[in-house]
Order: C-alpha cells, then sequence, then structure tokens
C-alpha cells in the first residue's frame, strides 16, 4: 500500500502522523495542565488567601496581646488604643476568613473555625473591657492609697514635726526633764520607725507591683499589722490631745491605705485572673489560628503535591511521547527521504539525458540556422525573380482586361444572336404544327381511299362470281374483274404504304416540335448565359483592375520580404551563434547536473550517469548532426510525431507507482 | 366408295377465304354473292354460330359464324369480315369469314383427297385439299356443313 501511495500522499501521511502525535501529546500535556491549573488554582485562590488571612489573624492576635499585656503591665492608655485597633484588625481578618470559608466548599473547617475564633475574640473583647475596667479601679484604689499614704506620711510629719518643736522646748527648760526629753525621744522614734514601715509597706507593694508578685505584696501588707502596735505604743506614750488627733488620724489613713491595699491585691488578683482569661482566650484564638493555618499550609502543600505529580506524570507521559514521537517521524523521514532521493536521482539522470538531447539539439540548431541562412539568400534571388515575373503578370493582366472587353462585346453578339435564333425557333414551331395537322387530313383520305379499294376488291370478286356462273361467257369478263380487283389491290397497298409513311412523318414531326422545344429552351438558356457571361466578364475586367492594383501592393510586400529575408539571414547567423551558445550552456547544464548527483547520491563521479551519456551519444548522431537537410527535416518530423528515440513521459522519469522505489526499504 | 366420291372434287373455280390463318375453298357455282358486313338482326332460341338474319335487297335470310361452327374461337369483326352469300339448294344463307381472298381456278391433278385421319373422324364436309403453289387451300362441301343448319332455321 506504501508504494502504491504517491509521494504527496506519502508526505501528508506521514506529516499526519507526525502532527497526530505531536496534537495527542498536546492535549494529553493541555488536560494535565488544565488539573495542574485548577490545583494551583485552588491553592492560589483558596489554601494560601486562607493561609494568608489566618495568619494575619494570628498576628494580629499576637499583637493585641502584647499590646494587651503591655496595657496590663504598663497600664498606658496608647496600649489599650493600639490593642483595641488590633482588635478590630483580627475582628476584620476574622471577617475576611469567614467570607474566604464561605466561598469554597473545602474551606468548611476555616469557617468553622473563624466563626469559632470570632465567638473567642468577642468574649476577648469583654475581657479587654473587663481589663480596662480592672484597670481604671486599680489606678482609683492606688490613687486612693497613695493619698491615704501621703495622709499617713503627713501626719507622721506633722506629728514629728511637733515631737520636734516640743523637744526643742523641752531642752530649752533648765534643768531639762530627762524623762521628758527620753520619752519625746521614743516617740520621735516611733513615729520614724512607723514612717519607714510605711515607707517599707510603700516599696514593699511598689515592689510586688514591680515584681509582679502578689507575695511580697501580701508581706507589705502584713507589715500594715505591725503598725498598729507601734500605733497603740506611740498613743500611749502620747498625752496631748492634738498629738493623738494626729496618731489617730495616722491610724485612720493606715486602715483605710491597709483597705486600699487589700482592694488593690483584691483587683490585682481579679486582674491577674483576667489576665489569664486573656491569655487563655488569646490562646485559643491563636491556637485555632495556628491549627486552621497548618491545615491551610497541609492542603497548599498537598494542592502542591497534587499538581507536582500531575506535572511529573504529563512529564513522563510527554518524554515517552516524544521519545515516540520521533522514532516514528525519524521514520517516516527516512522512508519519504529514501523515496524522494531516489526520484530525484532519476530525475536527474533524466535532465542529465535532456541536457545532453538539449546540446545535440542546439548543435542540429546551429547547422539548420546556417542552411537557413543560405536558404534566405537563395530566397532573395528568387523574389527578384518573383518581382520581374510579377511585371509580365501586370502586362498580362492587362491585356486580360482588355480581352474581356472584347468578350464582352462578342457575348452581347451572340445573345443577339441567339434572341433571332429563338424567333426562328417559335415560327418553326407553328410550321410543325400545321404539317402534324395536315399530315392527319392525309391520313384521313387515305383511309377513305383505303375503304374505295376494298369495296372496289368486293366488287370485283362479285363480278368474278357472275362471270364464273356465266360459264364460257363470262371469261372475259372474269379477266376484266381480275384486273379490277389487282387495281384494287394496288391502291389498297398504296394507300397502306402511304399510311405508314403519313403516320412516320407524324411522328417525326411530334419529335420535331419537342426538339424545337428543347432548342428554343436552350436558346433561352443561351440567352441567360450570355447575360451571365457578359456579367462575369464585367467582373472579370473589375477583378484584373483589382489584379493590378493587388500586384504592385504584392510588389511592395515583396520588396519588404525582400528586407526580411535579409535580415532573416543576419538573424539566423545570429541563431547559430546563440545555438552555439545554448551548447556551452548545455553542457555547463550536464556538469551542474553531476554536481547536483553528487550531492544526492555522495557519490563521487557516477557511472552509471556515465554510460547514459555515453549511450545517448548514439540516438544524438542518428538524428543528423551535420547530415542533409532531408534528414534533418525527418528528424523533426519524426520527434514532433513523438517517434523520436528519447521522448519521455514524466511517469517513465519518476517512478511514484513503481515497486521498485521503495523495494529495499 | 363413298368417301372416295366425296374426296375427289371437281376441277374448276373455287371463291378462296380465310378464317385465322387457314385459307379455304368454296365452289364458285354455290356463291351467290359477297356482301360487306352490316347490321345483324339476332333470333332468339338459336344455336350459338347462327348470328342472326340480315335484310338483303328484300330478303332475309340467316347468317352463320363459320369460326364458331368450325368450334374455333371468336374474334371481333374487322374491316375485312365479309359475309358470303350462298345459295343453298334455293336458299340462301349467309356465312362470316375473316377475309375473303380471290376466285382460283383449281385443276385435278392440283387436288388431292384428305388422308385417313382416323376412322371416328367425320370428315364428310371436306371436298378434298387443294394445293396451290406451297399453301394448301381446304376446299368445302358447305352443302354438308350447313344442312343442319338449314333445317333448323
Amino acid at each position: 500500500m506504501w508504494n502504491k501511495m504517491s509521494l504527496a500522499m506519502k508526505l501528508a501521511f506521514g506529516f499526519g502522523v507526525v502532527v497526530f502525535i505531536a496534537i495527542t501529546l498536546g492535549s494529553i500535556a493541555v488536560v494535565n495542565m488544565k488539573s495542574v491549573q485548577l490545583a494551583a488554582n485552588i491553592v492560589a485562590k483558596e489554601n494560601v488567601p486562607e493561609v494568608a488571612v489566618v495568619n494575619n489573624v494570628e498576628r494580629w492576635s499576637l499583637k493585641t496581646m502584647y499590646e494587651m499585656r503591655g496595657y496590663a503591665y504598663t497600664e498606658d492608655e496608647q496600649f489599650l488604643n493600639h490593642a483595641r485597633e488590633n482588635l478590630a484588625q483580627v475582628k476584620k481578618y476574622l471577617a475576611d476568613a469567614k467570607a474566604h470559608g464561605e466561598s469554597s466548599p473545602r474551606l468548611v473547617k476555616l469557617k468553622e473555625s473563624a466563626e469559632k475564633a470570632q465567638a473567642t475574640t468577642l468574649q476577648y473583647e469583654d475581657l479587654v473591657i473587663q481589663t480596662e475596667g480592672n484597670t481604671n479601679e486599680l489606678k482609683v484604689i492606688r490613687k486612693k492609697a497613695k493619698e491615704s499614704w501621703e495622709i499617713y506620711i503627713q501626719t507622721c510629719k506633722d506629728f514629728i514635726a511637733s515631737q520636734e518643736r516640743q523637744l526643742k522646748g523641752e531642752l530649752a527648760e533648765s534643768p531639762i526633764n530627762k524623762d521628758k526629753v527620753e520619752k519625746r525621744i521614743q516617740k520621735i522614734n516611733i513615729v520614724i520607725e512607723l514612717r519607714a514601715m510605711a515607707n517599707q509597706v510603700a516599696i514593699g507593694t511598689w515592689e510586688s507591683q514591680a515584681e509582679r508578685d502578689p507575695a511580697l505584696f501580701t508581706e507589705a501588707e502584713k507589715k500594715i499589722n505591725q503598725i498598729y502596735p507601734e500605733l497603740d505604743n506611740l498613743s500611749a506614750l502620747t498625752v496631748k490631745q492634738a498629738d493623738l488627733d494626729l496618731i489617730e488620724k495616722n491610724r485612720n489613713a493606715a486602715k483605710t491605705y491597709e483597705e486600699d491595699m487589700k482592694n488593690f491585691l483584691n483587683k490585682w488578683f481579679e486582674r491577674e485572673e483576667l489576665n489569664k482569661k486573656r491569655n487563655e482566650v488569646a490562646n485559643n484564638v491563636l491556637s485555632l489560628a495556628k491549627t486552621t493555618a497548618e491545615m491551610g499550609i497541609e492542603d497548599t502543600a498537598k494542592g502542591a503535591e497534587n499538581a507536582g505529580s500531575a506535572l511529573a506524570g504529563a512529564t513522563s507521559i510527554m518524554v515517552i511521547g516524544l521519545v515516540l514521537g520521533t522514532i516514528i517521524a525519524i521514520l517516516f523521514a527516512l522512508l519519504i527521504t529514501i523515496g524522494i532521493t531516489k526520484a530525484i536521482i532519476k530525475v536527474v539522470k533524466a535532465i542529465n539525458d535532456g541536457s545532453e538531447q538539449t546540446s545535440s539539439a542546439a548543435q542540429q540548431v546551429a547547422s539548420s540556422s546556417e542552411e537557413l541562412s543560405q536558404g534566405a539568400s537563395e530566397q532573395a534571388s528568387v523574389l527578384e525573380e518573383t518581382s520581374s515575373a510579377l511585371d509580365q503578370i501586370t502586362s498580362m493582366i492587362k491585356q486580360n482586361a482588355d480581352n474581356a472587353l472584347k468578350a464582352n462585346q462578342i457575348a452581347t453578339e451572340a445573345k443577339q444572336h441567339a434572341e433571332k435564333g429563338e424567333v426562328s425557333m417559335k415560327e418553326m414551331h407553328i410550321s410543325m404544327q400545321a404539317i402534324g395537322e395536315s399530315a392527319d387530313k392525309v391520313g384521313k383520305i387515305i383511309k377513305t381511299i383505303e375503304e374505295i379499294a376494298f369495296q372496289t376488291n368486293i366488287l370485283a370478286l362479285n363480278a368474278a362470281v357472275e362471270a364464273a356462273r356465266a360459264g364460257e361467257h363470262g371469261r372475259g369478263f372474269a379477266v376484266v374483274a381480275d384486273e379490277v380487283r389487282n387495281l384494287a389491290q394496288r391502291a389498297s397497298l398504296a394507300a397502306k404504304d402511304t399510311q405508314s409513311l403519313i403516320e412516320n412523318s407524324q411522328i417525326r414531326t411530334k419529335e420535331g416540335a419537342e426538339v424545337t422545344k428543347t432548342a428554343s429552351d436552350a436558346l433561352g438558356q443561351i440567352i441567360d448565359a450570355t447575360k451571365k457571361v457578359a456579367e462575369v466578364v464585367n467582373e472579370i475586367a473589375q477583378a484584373s483592375k483589382e489584379q493590378s492594383e493587388g500586384i504592385s501592393q504584392v510588389t511592395n510586400a515583396i520588396s519588404q520580404m525582400d528586407q526580411v529575408t535579409q535580415e532573416n539571414a543576419a538573424s539566423s547567423e545570429q541563431t547559430a551563434a546563440a545555438s552555439e551558445q545554448l551548447s556551452g550552456h548545455a553542457q555547463n547544464l550536464n556538469e551542474m547536473v553531476l554536481g547536483l548527483q553528487q550531492i544526492i547520491t555522495g557519490e563521487n563521479g557516477d557511472s552509471s550517469a556515465q554510460a547514459q551519456r555515453v549511450a545517448l551519444k548514439g540516438p544524438a548522431k542518428h538524428l543528423g548532426l551535420g547530415g542533409s537537410k532531408m534528414k534533418l527535416v525527418k528528424a523533426n518530423k519524426a520527434l514532433k510525431e513523438g517517434k523520436g528515440p528519447k521522448v519521455l513521459r514524466p511517469e517513465e522519469i519518476i517512478p511514484f507507482d513503481e515497486k521498485e522505489g521503495f523495494k529495499d526499504f | 366408295m363413298t368417301t372416295t366420291q366425296n374426296c375427289l372434287a371437281k376441277e374448276g373455280k373455287y371463291l378462296t377465304f380465310a378464317l385465322g390463318k387457314e385459307d379455304y375453298g368454296l365452289e364458285i357455282l354455290k356463291v351467290r354473292e359477297i356482301i360487306g358486313l352490316m347490321n345483324i338482326t339476332a333470333v332468339p332460341q338459336v344455336p350459338a354460330y347462327v348470328k342472326g338474319v340480315i335484310n338483303l335487297r328484300g330478303k332475309v335470310i340467316p347468317v352463320i359464324a363459320l369460326r364458331l361452327k368450325f368450334n374455333m374461337p371468336s374474334i371481333e369483326m374487322t374491316a375485312e369480315s365479309c359475309i358470303i352469300v350462298i345459295n343453298l339448294n334455293d336458299a340462301l344463307i349467309g356465312i362470316i369469314v375473316d377475309k375473303v381472298n380471290e376466285v382460283l381456278n383449281i385443276k385435278q391433278e392440283m387436288i388431292e383427297s384428305l388422308p385417313n385421319c382416323g376412322a371416328d373422324v367425320n370428315t364428310d364436309y371436306i371436298l378434298g385439299i387443294g394445293k396451290i403453289k406451297d399453301t394448301v387451300k381446304i376446299l368445302l362441301n358447305i352443302e354438308k356443313v350447313l344442312s343442319e343448319d338449314h333445317q333448323t332455321v
């Protein structure tokens, strides 16, 4: 089947197979790419944004946490504001996460997580508000405590000042009441102690606040309890009402402070609790965010893995397909290349033959154009002869015209004579008819004579009968009767002869009449013919005139022909030169064809082509190289009729349908 | 013997006439006259050969077609056809012949008897055969030919 296919079909089939493979590979790749694209799309549009949004939630949650922690530690409003802002961001991203989770059925978990986180965030927000409240309360308590502490310190200072004043007074007394002074110093010392204790408590509270250690705070609180016995001691020593009032004031302040301390501690614990809760809640959010993010990352990883595996599958299919396609394409390329190369080699051989033939033909053309040149010169001489002959013809044509005129006159005369003849013929016809009539009359007369002769015969016989009856007497009468009878018979015979003669003459007359008619008709035709002859002669005369004009034109034409012939001679010489060049070109072509053959076959100097060229030289010579004119003409004829020795049809040159084309394939 | 007597015709003059190609002879004394053809009045209830009667100068005479009598084919009358009026036992009778030839004088040596044609053949009405030059004339015994006819008429 492959051998029966045409080259175009083979090419089309080969390329078709390759294209089919390419399309198949391409479509497989496209399908795989589509699936990869789908996975990547899922990754890009669902998983990555999921992770991003969750990360944002996580980030902003962390930030919120940090801000809140900062707020909790520093009680700076700025932190709170930042925390609120961050919380708003968290909410926003959670809303985004929920929206994103709702956008795809694959992100149900995200949605759930987002919802949970939202709820938790609300809790957190609540806690934030609580924290704020707590912090504010703490601040109030602290302020109050500070105030109490300051009152305490002030009373202490006042007390010390009054004691110092009293001490100064007592010291100024002489003698100095040693007991009183010692009491006074004791009191001052107690107050100083009280102040120191208060300071210690304050330091302890601050320390505990600074250290974030409620234990320290509790210790400080315990220290307040040590103040009270000292105060009792002091009040026991003191007698002055003012100082007692101061001590009382101090005691109150200490008590208030203690209460404040307790409140503070409670609040603080509360705050710690809140912090814990907040952290838990925040940690919940964070863990949710974390798990969701991990899930998202996992999904992304899965999607990426899927895409990767799909890509790997596609790559392996593509590689296998490419290898197969390349093998098939190489097979077809080999098949088609061998086919084309063989065909082209044959064509090249044919071109080689053709160029050989062209070369020989060019040589033939050269020789024939030389002959043509000779012929042209001969033609020129012949043309001169023709010119002189034409002059003779011109004079002859003039003579012709004169003769035609004469002939016209003669024809006119002939016509007149013929007309006269026709008239005579008509008269003769009439005469003939008259003769016929008189012959009829003569015939009737002869019949009468015959009857008379018959009657006479009968009479004579009767007379003979009578004579016989008369016997001897009637003998003479019998003789007479016999004679009469003889006469009657002779008359009858004569009448019969005359009758036949008359009948003859009648027939002749009829024939004559017919002949006359024919002659008359013929004369009429002669008249017509003479008319026509006159016309024709006229035409001849005119034609002669035109002929003479034509001849003058012919003369001109011949002079032109003479010129043309001379040009012909010149151009045939040029043709000879050109054909020699053509021969050279043909040889060049030959060499080029050999080169082409070498290119195609890769061989050096194809021996078969050489052999063919040698074989070709036989018929080329046979075509009459430098032979006689006759031979050349014959060869040309043979070429025209397709009987030439080397007329190749394309099927013979390119054997597309031959089986040998791919036999060794 | 009677045959011999009948066969030997007398020498004398005979009127010769033709019926078809044959010539016949008739004793001239038996002939009354020769006339051309004239109107024949047909008579009913007679044999076919009796053509009818004619009026000859006041006398009514029967006319017989001799061709029919001799069983010869009938022909059209011609210009030469004639009626020969014969005197038969003082009665006149006409016979139609094709043509009247001439009056011949036949001598005894020119007459021969009819050769014997067979016993059954009746040759009573032939007197003999007249030899004139190379031709032969049948000499008729007209009385015998017409005898029965006459009686019927």
